[in-house]
Parts: structure tokens; C-alpha cells; sequence
């Protein structure tokens, strides 16, 4: 019937602090405040909310946003079975209900009406109605909502409205510098660290051309692909080539000159 | 039979003197675009772009053979000069293409650092900017030991060479095969060197020309050229690419149409849009100038003058004043610019040719399909038929006892309205006067496309505007409202379109902030901005060059962070190079072949916005 699963955090789920966003975050939840978390893609967003979830020994429930989200998809509904109907909990009365972290992610996809839902937990009141089953849940102290997005896709079509944002704290995440990124590749991945420093090196160099040249800039995650790539045996510059290059554009041009500056740096 | 063998004696001598393969040669042009992606990666400022150059005069030593040939006496070299980084346009140095398309990247990676060599310090900044490559790109290591060792062999044997040089080639062999090897360097300009190295950098000719001038006819007249000399050789020390420099010098003058003059005019505009703080810069220029020709030249006077009140278009409004960005202030000066609104006068009864009438029926058919449509619209409190998800939905309810008394239960058929309004704003400035191709100009196709795209979008039923605008320095930036939102598309509008004619300069920034001001006031939820321009942002005066690009670069970001979706369209052959810049990655569409604008133009709308 639980078709929902708190996630089973993995036990030493690696993070790298890249500023005191662990001490604020902590802070937020020891005080219910709702947290928004922005930055790129693949920069360690959805990472940091699992290692602190499992510092703060929370559970974690998390749901990636789409447009056809509705507040049912989150709140619950009713299931008709055998004669008989049953209420199915939503991830977010799942959380309100259990205690733990409720994770939005990319909750700019999500249909601006369903995000209404979220708005009477946010504030003091911090309260969940439930209209279907006339229910009111009071959300525990344990409960804590968390919401993020990338702020570089904004446009006119995707973006928050100013009246949900305003209900939480903002942590901006950016790519980390050269050594700290060079230290979560190598850890991730196991590669060596002189590879690790060069990806990192070359991330540096490549995250310039966004904007100009690139929609988006090669992520963290990214790099860790290509150190996997490497350190299982496929040629460096062959790894580079399929994990960063093509998968950051789609014009041979553009491709062609990543992979120049790919093999200035790796040689 | 005399001429045949001065022909073959031309080609023996020239290829004895100066080794070139022609076979493998590379062209500037064909790799242009991921040469300069691969310069910004390097870390290469973001607003230089990648030129070709002419030759240059190489100042070294050259042998018997080749002052017989008269050649080396000019060489193509890789320098930077304003906000451009030049390179040679053909690459032949060596015989194999891969090693020429090197030397290229070799060349972007070393400009890579945005450090422009000192004239008298060519070996030991070259020897710099090497170490520096290498250390940072180990990758290139390979690439450049491989140049090196073609390279060597192409260099005049010492023994050969002038006492005076030998000491200098000796040296610069030794650095080119070791560029880390500890031993002092001394000052040596390209007139200490043997031959030209092709896998370097070069001061700006301009600065070696006048340094060379100054050494030969020594002047410091009154404190202010003192003072001028002064910075400038304080603006040598810092290395630094300082791209405003000389920003209103004689070569920076372009009158678009009439570009090939300002190489023999004599002119100086630099006070004529001077501000106090320029005053000095000014100076500066002045200097270089009367060194430069020894006295200084007449100024002519090259404004367009407006036309005679009778002859000129309709004035709507005068004196709407604008604010401008100033990049080396980092400040947005407000009222800076003054705009006016004029109108086109059409003639009463306008033809267009059949050809043209018949492409616009075509598209008139292929954008009717973009009439609002009717679409159905899920959980409805009434409609013409049952929604059954929400049946089921409201079904699981009742049989839970929770009834709900307001059940949308229903699927509606329903008009659905884009709610989106674009404004096309077109550049009118006089470079729309070229042709195209013999019997056409850009202003004819700009005409052209938007006749077409005025007749696509009405049989669309989209909300739109078609603005043009043209300027003559920050004091009269001309804003033409061809079609207002709220006006109807009638024969009025087509004979404006009709009437459309190239005037002035291309203040671009000033017009896109009042276009965005005009989509602002619209109550559409999508606003897009659409801009059809032939050439870079210009003006008569400092709008030139990086000023204009950094303004319309700033306009763009305003109208974004309004809401506005701006889109460049643009026919220049060079639009890679600053469009990036400007309008970001996403945000452009450069046409190659003109002509294919006005049917491509409602085709690339229909792609935007569906």
C-alpha cells in the first residue's frame, strides 16, 4: 500500500562544505524555518539535502516537480479498491504526518497552482488542511520543508512567484573552487588526484563560456562521470569527449573547440 | 615569353626566400568559430573578437635573397589592437595542415592571457606568455614542441646572419627549444630579430609606428604632451590589454558605407563628443597624431547633416531623454540621450511585386493555423462532456463519505489566446544602403521581411508592433513607431513599411530601452523583443567600438531582468563575434545569405514561439 518510501539515506553520504551553509541549514531546522535552496545543476543541491537529513536524523521524502504536478500528487487521494475506498497519503502529509524533510526539487516545473498547498506550512501557523478527509494536521517540530530550483533557467515562463519565495530562507549554491572540486572528484570518483585537479582546472576554464557560448556550464557531476570513465580505463580524452563535451552541446562546432580546450589541458 | 619567366622568376625567388605551402594551408575563416570559443575558454576577455590583419611591415633583419625578392618585408602577424585579436589570415608556415591550424590555437592560447607584448620587450614577454601556456595547458606542450621543431630549421642559419644579430638568434633558438632555461633576457624589439618567430605575439603596430616616430622626431611640448606621454608609458608597463586606448583615434573612425576613407582622411574627431574627463584622452590622441604625420592634419568635418525640416520625416515628439551605460564608470548616466519620435510618411497608394504578394499569401496561409485555437480544458463546473478522471476522483470520494458539493466534473471546449505581444524593432542606419547583390540592398530585403512578417502576424491575429530606429550622435537618436500595438495593420502601415529609408547610425541600447519602456506598458503576459540589425552597435561618437557593444549589452540585460524575451536577427557576416556577447547564446540567429531574410524571418517567429 506505501507506495512512498522515506529514503533509506545512505549511510556516509559524502558532503563538502563550500561555505557555513551546514551550520545555517541546521539552524533553520532546530527553528522550523522553510529553506529554498538555488543554484545550478549539478552542484551538490540534492547531495546536501541528503547529508542533512542524515545529520539531523530525518527522514527525507523528496519529489521531483513536474507540470502535471497537482495537489493531490502531493496531499493525497482517494483509492477505489475492492468495494471499498482507501485515503493514499502524499509525500508532503507523509512528512507532516511522520515527521521529517520535505524535499521539493526543481519546484519551478510544479504548476504554480499546486504550490499553493505548501503556503499554510510555511508560515507560523504551520498547519496542513486536508479537505478530502476534513483532516487538519498540525506539522511536528521535525517537520521541515525544503524547496529548490535553478535560477539559471528563469524566464518568463518558469520562475517563483514572489509570494512563495518570500516564505523561506535562501541558500545559494554555486560550483566550488578549483581544490575544494578537485577534492569531491577524487572522493567521489576514487580517481587520482592529479587527474581530479586537472578536471577541476578545466571545469574552471569551461564554466566561463556560459552565456556566451553554453546554455548551461559543465557540472560537478559531470566531472565525477568522466573521472569514473578514466579510472575505469577509457582514454582520458575519449572520457572528456562523451561525459563533457557532447553532453554540454549539440553544435559540432562548439564541440570541436571543447574538445581543443580539453586536450590543452589534459594532453 | 619576358613575362612568363618574371612570373617563374617571381615564384623561385619568393619561395626560395620565405618557405610557405600553400597546399597546406589553413584559412582564419574556417576555424574562426572554435578558435574564439576556445580563447574565451582559455580565459580571453569575453568582448575581444578574432580578426584577420593585413601584413605588417617585419622591422628585422631580412637575407640577400629575400631583399632581392622583396619579400619578408611584410608579414602577417598575431597582435592584438582594440577590442580585436588579429591573426593572420592564411596560415601556410608549414606543410602540414595540422601544424598550421597549431599555430592558430597556439597563437589564441598565448593571447589567451589577454597580455599584449611591449615593443621593446618582444623575446622576453613572448618568453612569458610561453611558460605560462605551458605550465597552465599542459596539453599543449606537445603542440608547441612540434612547432618549434618545424619552426627551427625555417630560421636563418647564425653564420649566415649579421654579426649584430647572431648573439639575439643564438639566444632566441636556445629559448624557443627550452622556454624554461634560467638565463637573462635582454630587451630585444622586433627590429633586433633575425626573422619573424610565427609562433608569437607582436605589440600593436600602431604603438611601434609611433614609438618609432617619437625616437626619430623627439617632441615634448608643454606640460600636457608631457603628461601624455607620461601615461602612456605607464599604460605600456601594465601589459594589460587596455582596449580603450586610443579609442578615438584617427583608424577608429567608420563612416559603416564608407570605411576604405579613413584610412587617407586626415581627421580627428575626438573632441567632438569629448567630456571633460576625456579632455586629457583627447590630448593623448592629438599627440599621436601630430607624430603620426609629423604636423598635425586638417580636420574635416564628415557629419551628415539633417535635412531641412520640409524634406525630413514627420516629428512626433521631441526630447525624450534616455539614460546610457558608461562601462568604464560602471554606471548607467542617466538622461544622457535624447530621442525623438518620428513618423514615416507613406505615399498614398504602395505596389508590391507580385512575387512578393504571392510569398505572402503562402505564409498568410501557414500562420492561420496559429489563430487562437479551441482547447479543451479539464475540471470544469460545466462543459460538453464528463471529465472522468475527476469522476473517478470525486466517485472514490463519495464512496469514502466525503462528499464534495462543488464537483467539477466537466471538460470544456474553450478559445485559448497566446497571451503574448512582440515588438520587431529595426536598424535604419545608412549600412543598410549596401547591396546585397546586384540588384538589391539591405534596406530592401529589411523592407521586404517585414512586409512579410507584418502580413504573417496579422493573419496570425497576434498582438504585435513594428518599431525602426536610426541615430546622429546621443542627442538625436531617432525612434520610428511604424505600428503601434493598438494600430491596426492597414494600408497605412504597409505604405510605411514601403517608405522605410536608410539614414544616420546605430544607437542600438537607446532604442532597445525604449522599446522595452513601449512592451512594458503592454498587458501581455510574454513580451518578446525582436531585433533586425545588419552590423554592430555605432555611433558618430565614442558609441563606436566597445562603449556601444558594452551599452546594448546592458540594454539587453535591463529588458531580461523586465520579463522581456529580447531575440537579435542579424545579416552581418561577423555577427559571431559580438552577438554572444551581447544577446547570450540562446538568444540570436545570425542569417548567412541575406536575401533569405524576409522568408525566413516568419518562419524562425513561428519556431519562437510555438
Amino acid at each position: 500500500m506505501d507506495s512512498i518510501q522515506a529514503i533509506k539515506t545512505n549511510s556516509n553520504n559524502y558532503y563538502q562544505a563550500q561555505n557555513n551553509e551546514i551550520e545555517l541549514f541546521q539552524t533553520a531546522a532546530n527553528n522550523q524555518i522553510p529553506v529554498l535552496l538555488k543554484g545550478p545543476t549539478g552542484c551538490g543541491k540534492t547531495r546536501f539535502i541528503q547529508h542533512m537529513a542524515e545529520v539531523l536524523g530525518r527522514k527525507l521524502f523528496t519529489v521531483a516537480c513536474h507540470e502535471d504536478l497537482t495537489a493531490s500528487d502531493l496531499i493525497g487521494r482517494h483509492l477505489i479498491g475492492d468495494g471499498k475506498t482507501y485515503w493514499q497519503d502524499g509525500p508532503l502529509t507523509r512528512a507532516v504526518r511522520e515527521g521529517g524533510i520535505c524535499y521539493l526539487d526543481e519546484v519551478v516545473e510544479a504548476r504554480k497552482d499546486s504550490i499553493v498547498a505548501i503556503h499554510p506550512l510555511t508560515d507560523d501557523r504551520r498547519i496542513l488542511p486536508l479537505d478530502r478527509t476534513g483532516e487538519l494536521l498540525k506539522a511536528p517540530d521535525d517537520f521541515m520543508l525544503v524547496v529548490s530550483y535553478n535560477p539559471g533557467y528563469q524566464n518568463l515562463l518558469k520562475g517563483l512567484k514572489p509570494s512563495t519565495k518570500q516564505r523561506f530562507m535562501a541558500l545559494r549554491f554555486d560550483y566550488p573552487d578549483i581544490g575544494t572540486e578537485a577534492k569531491i572528484i577524487a572522493r567521489e570518483s576514487a580517481c587520482e588526484t592529479g587527474l581530479a585537479q586537472q578536471l577541476a582546472e578545466l571545469a574552471h576554464h569551461l564554466r566561463q563560456l556560459k552565456e556566451h557560448d553554453l546554455e548551461e556550464s559543465v557540472s560537478t557531476r559531470l566531472l565525477i562521470y568522466a573521472a569514473n570513465l578514466i579510472k575505469h580505463g577509457i582514454d582520458p580524452m575519449a572520457a572528456c569527449q562523451a561525459a563533457i563535451s557532447e553532453s554540454l552541446s549539440d553544435d559540432p562546432e562548439v564541440v570541436t573547440a571543447l574538445n581543443l580546450v580539453i586536450q590543452a589541458k589534459l594532453g | 615569353m619576358e613575362e612568363w619567366v618574371g612570373v617563374k622568376w617571381h615564384h623561385y625567388i619568393t619561395a626560395k626566400s620565405l618557405p610557405t605551402y600553400p597546399d597546406a594551408s589553413v584559412s582564419l575563416t574556417a576555424i574562426k568559430k572554435p578558435l574564439a570559443i576556445f580563447f574565451r575558454a582559455l580565459g580571453g576577455d569575453k568582448a575581444i573578437s578574432i580578426g584577420h590583419t593585413t601584413a605588417q611591415l617585419f622591422t628585422g633583419h631580412r637575407n640577400w635573397l629575400q631583399v632581392i625578392a622583396g619579400a619578408a618585408k611584410r608579414f602577417e602577424k598575431g597582435h592584438f589592437k582594440r577590442d580585436h585579436l588579429y591573426l593572420p589570415e592564411q596560415m601556410d608556415f608549414f606543410a602540414n595542415q595540422q601544424c598550421n591550424a597549431d599555430v592558430y590555437y597556439w597563437l589564441t592560447a598565448l593571447a589567451s592571457h589577454n597580455h599584449v607584448p611591449h615593443p621593446q620587450h618582444v623575446l622576453a614577454h613572448n618568453i612569458y606568455l610561453t611558460r605560462k601556456t605551458l605550465q597552465q595547458w599542459p596539453g599543449l606542450a606537445k603542440i608547441y614542441r612540434n612547432l618549434v621543431r618545424q619552426h627551427l630549421p625555417q630560421r636563418p642559419h647564425s653564420k649566415q646572419l649579421p654579426k649584430s644579430y647572431q648573439a639575439n638568434e643564438s639566444l632566441v633558438k636556445k629559448l624557443l627549444l627550452n622556454p624554461n632555461l634560467d638565463c637573462p633576457i635582454p630587451d630585444m624589439s622586433e627590429q633586433d630579430m633575425a626573422a619573424l618567430v610565427p609562433i608569437w605575439l607582436y605589440a600593436n603596430p600602431e604603438q611601434v609606428l609611433a614609438k618609432q616616430q617619437k625616437q626619430a622626431l623627439p617632441q615634448a611640448k608643454g606640460s600636457q604632451a608631457a603628461k601624455a606621454q607620461q601615461q602612456k608609458s605607464k599604460r605600456y608597463s601594465a601589459e594589460q590589454v587596455d582596449s580603450e586606448e586610443d579609442k578615438d583615434g584617427l583608424l577608429s573612425f567608420r563612416l559603416e558605407s564608407l570605411f576604405s576613407w579613413s584610412e587617407f582622411i586626415n581627421l580627428d574627431r575626438s573632441e567632438e563628443d569629448g567630456e571633460d574627463d576625456e579632455a586629457l584622452k583627447a590630448a593623448d590622441d592629438l599627440d599621436k597624431l601630430s607624430i603620426g604625420q609629423g604636423e598635425t592634419g586638417n580636420k574635416i568635418k564628415l557629419d551628415l547633416d539633417l535635412p531641412a525640416a520640409e524634406y525630413d520625416d514627420e516629428v512626433l515628439e521631441t526630447g525624450i531623454l534616455m539614460p546610457e551605460w558608461h562601462h568604464k564608470k560602471q554606471m548607467l548616466v542617466p538622461d544622457y540621450c535624447s530621442l525623438q519620435l518620428m513618423q514615416i510618411t507613406g505615399s498614398e497608394s504602395v505596389t508590391w511585386p507580385p512575387q512578393l504578394q504571392r510569398q505572402a499569401q503562402q505564409l498568410k496561409r501557414q500562420f492561420e493555423a496559429l489563430k487562437p485555437q479551441r482547447q479543451w480544458l479539464n475540471q470544469q463546473v460545466d462543459g460538453e462532456e464528463p471529465d472522468l478522471l475527476s469522476f473517478i476522483d470525486f466517485t472514490a470520494d463519495k464512496c469514502a463519505g466525503h462528499s464534495n458539493t462543488d464537483p467539477k466534473l466537466y471538460r470544456h471546449l474553450e478559445h485559448k489566446q497566446r497571451d503574448l505581444c512582440s515588438l520587431i524593432l529595426t536598424d535604419l542606419s545608412l549600412s543598410t544602403d549596401a547591396y546585397v547583390n546586384d540588384e538589391k540592398k539591405v534596406i530592401d530585403v529589411i523592407r521586404e521581411a517585414l512586409y512579410l512578417f507584418a502580413e504573417s502576424l496579422h493573419a496570425a491575429q497576434e498582438r504585435f508592433a513594428i518599431a525602426g530606429f536610426a541615430s546622429r550622435k546621443r542627442s538625436h537618436v531617432r525612434y520610428y513607431p511604424i505600428k503601434r500595438f493598438e494600430q491596426k495593420y492597414d494600408d497605412l502601415i504597409r505604405s510605411r513599411i514601403h517608405a522605410i529609408e536608410p539614414s544616420y547610425y546605430t544607437r542600438m541600447g537607446t532604442a532597445i530601452r525604449y522599446a522595452t519602456d513601449d512592451l512594458l506598458a503592454q498587458k501581455s503576459k510574454q513580451k518578446l523583443l525582436l531585433i533586425l540589425t545588419d552590423g554592430k552597435p555605432n555611433d558618430l561618437d565614442q558609441y563606436e567600438g566597445r562603449h556601444g557593444l558594452e551599452d546594448t549589452k546592458m540594454a539587453v540585460k535591463e529588458a531580461k531582468q523586465k520579463g522581456i524575451i529580447p531575440f537579435c536577427v542579424s545579416i552581418d557576416h561577423e555577427a559571431y563575434d559580438y552577438l554572444p556577447y551581447i544577446f547570450g547564446s540562446q538568444s540570436y540567429f545570425h542569417i548567412k545569405n541575406a536575401t533569405e531574410l524576409p522568408k525566413k524571418l516568419p518562419l524562425l517567429y513561428l519556431q519562437l514561439i510555438t
